[in-house]
């Protein structure tokens, strides 16, 4: 169980790193913000309208920081070799996937539980005992962007052209991810819907690219 | 150590196809509402509906541009009026899916109104001529 | 020369010929459809397009398993190859279907479950071009591409399902459905004879793609 000891090791490394740093969430807190703000400002005092439209900017935001807070942290362990160090230390490579998956699902679930609390206020979003439901979702829908995101950084990590690449690349495997998220936080607000279903949807995606992640990883982030 | 974390992969992704599979096959995905389903819910929120054009139904309001129709799903019919105009393909008996949502007097308002091809292909017959459209032949203007 | 030859000089031609014989037949001589008039036309070239961007992309995730496995540079050169003239006619199916539901549905576009995971097939294999154009290391790009071919192949059912669950619009499956088709068997004739002429098409492409790669890398190592 060292690959595990190893991978929540570099992910607590991830996690320090950007509260040090504060490079990639706080332009996503920003874009969140500005969101929330111009939408509000825009619909006035449509209630209905304001609540329904809640799920898809949460889920853009999303999006945003998934491609900032995966590129940011792949670009901070390029620096210096670092890297290179890293695959040659571990026992098994993969711990850097594992920890990577782990520190960017947590970064993104808790900017996930600050957009709905923002939501809230600005949106007028009622947060009920029922909305706790939304904490699992976000969880999920976390996980799923993460274990994506994680893989597609390695590939496209040591390319020139990363800032475009990486969300090139991103956008057409992410869309299974942003979809769910954004129904299931719709269904979940509503008090009815499909839940389960776009839980799944969710869950399978991350089984699926932390599964093809663990298959591939070697080959795709072997230093050159 | 290394061959157990490749075969935890592969478990991962037959899991990921089973949860998708099984999810797939328990859930009823609805696509669009029968008419009896939608005068049962009492439900005036926006929605999708589908059903047959009840020939002989079709009115268009050449002043406001405005097409009546009723449509069935064998049991119910619901009336329905529109001011977008579908293509010439809609016509007596054919499918269509709507959307819009229920307004008063039990008539269905259609902001968009999509003839549903079906899987029938024949060949034209020598003499024969396709269909004209209805909305054009009644006098609604082409869409 | 030997007969071979002569043929193997020829073939992009006789191909071009073939695809010319079946848009005639298929745009003037067949018969249109009764109730869609000859708008319907179209799916002589939408069907076979469309069968051929899903093949060439099943073939990049099966050269991309096997390049994993063994390392061939030939399975390498397939996927690049498969992928190129996989987005060329993906392309033209998006085109024309698009074309196509303007005149029957109504609209150009709608989310459909298979009009979104076509979309985004396509947008997937254009960014594993987009990858492959940015390594300039041949193996390296090889591996990398490989791993992507994986990941884009694998997304495709997800979406897939993902979108149906969404909403749907697009007809039952024409053909590829238990009993008797539901088309005029001209029409169907001219849809067969059109799938295989554009499968032949596809073979062609192909094979003369992976041989300039070759050809490319050959002369790049003198």
């Amino acid at each position: 169980m060292s690959m595990v000891r190893e991978a929540l090791e570099l992910a607590r490394k991830d996690i320090v790193t950007e509260i040090r740093a504060r490079d990639a969430l706080p332009s996503a807190i920003a874009l969140g913000a500005t969101a929330l703000f111009v939408v509000a400002l825009s619909i006035g005092p449509d209630v209905e309208r304001l609540r329904s439209l809640a799920p898809a900017l949460v889920g853009v935001v999303l999006a945003f920081a998934t491609i900032t807070l995966a590129d940011r942290l792949d670009a901070v362990d390029r620096a210096d070799d670092a890297f290179v160090a890293l695959w040659l230390v571990l026992d098994d490579p993969r711990a850097i996937l594992l920890g990577r998956v782990i520190s960017l699902t947590a970064s993104l679930f808790v900017l996930e539980l600050g957009l709905w609390v923002s939501a809230s206020l600005l949106l007028d979003v009622e947060l009920t005992a029922a909305t706790v439901v939304l904490v699992p979702v976000a969880l999920l829908s976390s996980l799923s962007a993460a274990s994506v995101a994680a893989l597609v950084m390695t590939l496209v990590g040591t390319t020139p052209q990363r800032t475009v690449l990486a969300p090139t690349l991103l956008l057409p495997l992410l869309v299974p991810t942003l979809l769910s998220g954004v129904q299931a936080a719709s269904a979940v607000l509503a008090g009815s819907g499909p839940l389960v279903l776009w839980a799944s949807v969710s869950g399978a995606e991350a089984l699926l690219f932390v599964g093809v992640g663990l298959l591939t990883y070697r080959e795709a982030a072997k230093p050159a | 150590m290394s061959r157990r974390v490749s075969a935890l992969g592969l478990l991962l992704v037959g899991a990921a196809l089973v949860v998708l599979v099984g999810v797939g096959l328990s859930s009823a995905v609805v696509y669009y509402r029968t008419p009896s389903e939608l005068l049962a819910s009492r439900d005036s929120t926006p929605t999708r509906l589908y059903g047959l054009v009840v020939p002989g139904s079709v009115h268009v309001d050449a002043a406001t541009h405005r097409l009546s129709f009723r449509i069935t799903d064998g049991t119910t019919s619901i009336g329905v009026v529109s001011t977008a105009l579908p293509t010439a393909l809609f016509r007596d008996g054919v499918g269509v899916v709507l959307a819009g949502s229920m307004g008063p007097g039990d008539v269905f308002a259609a902001d968009e109104v999509l003839v549903k091809h079906s899987e029938v292909y024949e060949a034209i017959q020598p003499g024969q001529t396709v269909p004209p459209a209805v909305v054009t032949s009644l006098g609604g203007g082409t869409p | 020369m030997i007969r071979g030859g002569w043929f193997r000089a020829h073939s992009g031609m006789m191909v071009a010929g073939a695809v010319a014989v079946v848009l005639v037949t298929g745009l003037m001589l067949v018969p249109a459809d009764a109730s869609q008039g000859d708008v319907q036309r179209l799916m002589y070239v939408h069907v076979p397009a469309a069968w051929v961007g899903y093949l060439a992309f099943l073939v990049v995730f099966l050269a991309s398993v096997g390049y994993l496995w063994r390392r061939t540079a030939r399975l390498d050169h397939l996927a690049a190859a498969c992928a190129e003239v996989g987005v060329l006619f993906t392309a033209v199916a998006i085109a024309s279907g698009s074309i196509w539901g303007k005149a029957t549905w109504g609209k150009w576009w709608d989310w459909d479950p298979r009009l979104t995971t076509t979309a985004i097939m396509l947008l997937a294999y254009a960014a594993y071009l987009l990858l492959r154009q940015s390594i300039a290391d041949r193996r390296r790009r090889a591996r990398l591409a490989a791993v992507f071919g994986v990941l884009a192949f694998v997304n495709v059912p997800v979406v897939h399902f993902s979108v149906l669950w969404w909403r749907s619009l697009h007809q039952p499956p024409t053909i590829l459905r238990p009993g008797d088709p539901t088309i005029d068997h001209l029409l169907l004739a001219q849809l067969i004879a059109s799938v295989a002429v554009f499968s032949l098409a596809f073979v062609w492409l192909v094979r003369e793609r992976v041989r300039l790669e070759r050809i490319r890398e050959a002369v790049a190592d003198v």
